[in-house]
């Protein structure tokens, strides 16, 4: 579009996409690089493959890549109105849901849809884990670790930092080989 | 006001806002590679106990159905559970905040060291590993959540399409009806 304020431009962009994004923000990526790259042309493809790679190795939420496509258009104001516009909207509607949830003793429907929901839940959890290990760095390591991990902390009480030294270091040593 | 719990060792005490912050902020600057609601089981059920097994995994099931990062949405609910409205808040920006700034700084670095990649093995291996204890949370909310073969097709039918990359919208809007409506049916026969 035309030299519209860019900060206005990432509400535009975001709010939708945030309402949009269920089981996280995997499956708004496509949509996401399209609108960044072709539609307002903020950065290249590869700019933006950049900037996914550094939010797959950086801590916190996978969607905070938006605060570095809105650090990238616009600076720090930038950055605080993209990850605001891609949380808030969604997290209001959570916390209604939580207000209405919690406001009156558990009624049939609340166990009913928590009962309903949790297989559902219990795919799409290991379905993310297969697809994430599928495009991890290392492969067949990744693979094992993570596997290793797993059943460690099934059957143990370690802390995750514990979990996270040693499958890291577990990662390591299997890598040199 | 809790339902009845398998595991029966009590809850604790709800945390103070600070602590709640500052546990969020804890496990949102230690998770990389999509490891973080992993964390937060083990943290807040199994270490902390300040919220049951079953309350967690409910609050799971919503944030994932619910549209947003599902992190955040778990945050929300979560510090809402435990300390109200401003616990709800904090624990939203527990979450946000101190990774937002870290991954600010670190495309600010990679961005001008691209190519270096001494730490790449350590980040991978990190990543790997946090995919474990998710994965770890996976195979703890399945035995729990498949009490049926109802349950089991439904999760069955939601592992297979998810991995097909299906879309999820399509997934839950589709499956998420039946499976509750079919949990509301059972629940009228107990």
């Amino acid at each position: 579009m035309n030299e519209q304020n860019p900060l206005l431009n990432l509400l535009i962009v975001f709010v939708p996409l945030s309402l949009m994004a269920i089981g996280g923000g995997q499956s708004i990526l496509g949509d996401m690089q399209r609108e960044v790259v072709v539609h307002y042309g903020w950065m290249s493809a590869q700019e933006f493959q950049e900037i996914f790679a550094v939010s797959r190795v950086s801590p916190g939420p996978g969607l905070l890549i938006v605060t570095l496509i809105g650090w990238h258009v616009s600076g720090w104001l930038g950055a605080l109105v993209a990850t605001a516009a891609i949380v808030v909207p969604s997290s209001l509607l959570v916390y209604a849901l939580a207000y209405v949830w919690h406001s009156r003793p558990p009624a049939k429907w609340q166990r009913a849809l928590s009962r309903g929901l949790a297989p559902i839940a219990a795919g799409l959890i290991i379905a993310s884990v297969f697809h994430l290990l599928s495009q991890a760095q290392g492969q067949l390591v990744a693979w094992l670790v993570a596997i290793a991990v797993c059943a460690v902390a099934v059957f143990s009480r370690f802390s995750q930092v514990l979990l996270l030294v040693g499958g890291t270091a577990l990662f390591a040593v299997l890598g040199f080989f | 006001m809790p339902p009845a719990l398998e595991t029966s060792s009590p809850l604790a005490p709800p945390p103070g806002l600070a602590v709640l912050f500052g546990a969020f902020a804890r496990i949102s600057l230690i998770s990389f590679g999509g490891g973080l609601s992993g964390m937060l089981y083990r943290e807040f059920v199994q270490t902390r106990r300040w919220v049951t097994e079953e309350d967690f995994f409910a609050a799971l099931a919503l944030a994932q159905a619910m549209p947003g990062a599902n992190v955040s949405n778990l945050a929300t609910w979560l510090g809402y559970k435990l300390r109200g409205r401003v616990g709800s808040l904090m624990a939203f920006l527990g979450t946000l905040v101190p990774p937002a700034f870290l991954i600010i700084f670190l495309g600010a670095v990679i961005a001008r060291f691209s190519g270096t990649s001494s730490g790449a093995i350590i980040l991978a291996g990190v990543a790997a590993s946090a995919l474990g204890i998710s994965l770890s949370m996976g195979v703890r909310i399945t035995r729990r959540a498949v009490r049926d073969p109802i349950c089991g097709v439904v999760f069955a039918i939601a592992l297979g399409s998810a991995l097909m990359h299906g879309s999820i919208v399509l997934i839950v809007a589709i499956l998420a009806p039946v499976s509750v409506g079919l949990a509301y049916l059972g629940l009228r026969d107990e």
